[in-house]
């Protein structure tokens, strides 16, 4: 991981000045990596020996693309500050911060040269990355049910991570995986907001607000009092609707653990050595137990 | 059916079977069932035909079961072999004969079929494992169904929801069971081809399986 911080802090110091300074607030602070530590693990599950360059090269254009998705979550959602920070837009206005994501997407598809199965998969998640934000969009304020939810965390987070298992095994072997992973993910960082944790970076007022269909309001909603005020915040009292959803949290908190389980059963099932993916498995769980 | 069972070698009578014989005996003894069943719903018919006349049901079964009798016998006098997939035929010598051929054919197809059958008997385990789970819910379908439409809406979306939970399931069960045949049979594939290798190849040249990365 250290190996590649540098590579991140190398790249960007051959960028253009216009945009180091925006790229450097971005990049530079705070970040999990948390989608380079998967394509680690799903190589390390299928093959032995040090990471190979593409690899390598893989995990820096991820952390690339997920800063990208980062940038325009936070300018459509309005979020002032992320990881205890000003986000881009707010910092640097809106036009560097929508410039500087092209800028991003065009540097990665660069890094990655002649990996022409990395350049199929990468184009893979920012097409799915952005019919899931629209998907989502679209269905706010709905009352759906917790298959819903599936589906589109599935394909918002859970597309990130299937790709991720995809780069590290390029076997298409943990595609699986990787999906149940952006899945247990996702919900984590439902449950997190709600429980008001600062760990994974906040936001839960905006989906709230915005009516956005998390775990927690999935299965919050099943009553018909919450539901109301979900599907119409502006008639219901907002603190109302976010104690449904706490009251909820230890039915999603086990709803969590069966993910955790289908997770593990797939990574027992089709990685040669499971051990690098069940510690990814137990390191997501834990983001919702703080 | 006596005749049929004669066929047999002397697989049904080991004291201690190893997998692949245990599974044939298995498979044997399950069409001797069928063909027995198939007798019977056939006798009427056949009752007034020459006396001693074999039903059609024994008799297409009768060979059948005798070729089972002999892969039965074949991979329990193989077993080790069997077991060591690196040991091919130019790496392990057996003894010229016919039992060469049928080695490199009839073992991994016997394989195969014990794969095949463990997916098998895996999918339906997790079927019935899936629906015990959903009982409840399955429940609460066919309660609101039998109430009609007068039910809330709310819970007739939570019935839904559970219905959809289920046909998830099910679907993500076969296409796992199908994975894991898809990579057990690719493992067999591999062990075969690696059998027919040229044993003087050098370690650069030979042949990979994995992707390159």
């Amino acid at each position: 991981m250290t190996q590649l911080r540098e590579r991140i802090a190398r790249w960007i110091d051959h960028c253009d000045g216009e945009m180091r300074e925006a790229l450097q607030w971005q990049f530079l602070t705070g970040s999990k990596y948390f989608r380079p530590l998967t394509i680690f693990s799903c190589y390390r599950a299928m093959q032995k020996g040090p990471i190979p360059e593409p690899i390598m090269q893989s995990a820096l254009v991820i952390e690339l693309f997920h800063n990208v998705s980062l940038i325009i979550d936070d300018i459509v959602d309005r979020s002032p500050t992320r990881r205890g920070r000003a986000t881009m837009h707010t910092k640097f206005g809106e036009l560097s911060a929508l410039m500087a994501s092209g800028y991003i997407v065009a540097e990665g598809y660069l890094q990655l040269k002649e990996d022409l199965a990395g350049i199929a998969l990468f184009s893979e998640l920012l097409k799915r990355l952005g019919v899931a934000e629209c998907l989502q969009w679209r269905l706010r304020r709905q009352p759906l049910g917790i298959e819903d939810w599936r589906k589109i965390a599935g394909e918002d987070t859970g597309s990130m991570f299937e790709i991720c298992a995809c780069l590290g095994d390029r076997s298409g072997r943990l595609r699986k995986f990787g999906g149940l992973l952006g899945l247990l993910y996702h919900g984590c960082d439902d449950v997190g907001d709600v429980k008001g944790l600062a760990a994974l970076g906040g936001g839960g007022e905006e989906d709230l607000r915005d009516g956005i269909l998390t775990l927690p309001a999935a299965l919050a909603i099943r009553d018909p009092a919450a539901a109301r005020i979900f599907c119409d915040p502006e008639a219901g009292n907002l603190a109302e609707l976010g104690a449904y959803f706490v009251a909820k949290l230890p039915e999603a908190e086990a709803y969590l653990d069966k993910i955790a389980e289908e997770g593990r059963t797939e990574a027992k099932s089709f990685a040669s050595s499971p051990e690098p993916l069940l510690a990814l498995i137990e390191r997501t769980r834990q983001l919702s137990r703080y | 059916m006596s005749d049929a069972e004669g066929t047999f070698g002397s697989g049904s009578g080991r004291p201690a079977q190893d997998p692949v014989t245990g599974f044939f005996v298995a498979l044997r003894d399950a069409w001797l069932a069928g063909a027995a069943l198939s007798e019977n719903l056939t006798a009427p018919s056949t009752a007034g035909g020459a006396p001693g006349a074999t039903s059609p049901a024994a008799g297409l079964l009768a060979p059948m079961i005798g070729v089972l009798g002999k892969m039965a016998d074949f991979a329990a006098a193989n077993r080790q072999r069997f077991d060591q997939p690196g040991a091919g035929p130019a790496a392990q010598a057996s003894p010229p004969g016919q039992n060469d051929a049928a080695a490199d054919f009839l073992l991994p197809v016997g394989h195969a079929m014990t794969i095949a059958a463990n997916r098998s008997v895996s999918y339906w385990l997790g079927l019935a494992r899936i629906f015990e789970s959903h009982q409840a819910g399955l429940a609460q379908v066919v309660g609101l169904e039998a109430t009609g439409p007068g039910k809330a809406r709310s819970e007739r979306l939570v019935a839904a929801d559970e219905l959809r939970a289920l046909l998830r399931e099910v679907g993500d069960l076969a296409t796992r069971e199908a994975r894991l045949l898809q990579n057990e049979l690719g493992s067999l594939d591999e062990s075969i081809a690696q059998n027919f290798q040229q044993p003087d190849l050098s370690d650069s040249y030979r042949r990979r399986w994995r992707s390159k990365i």
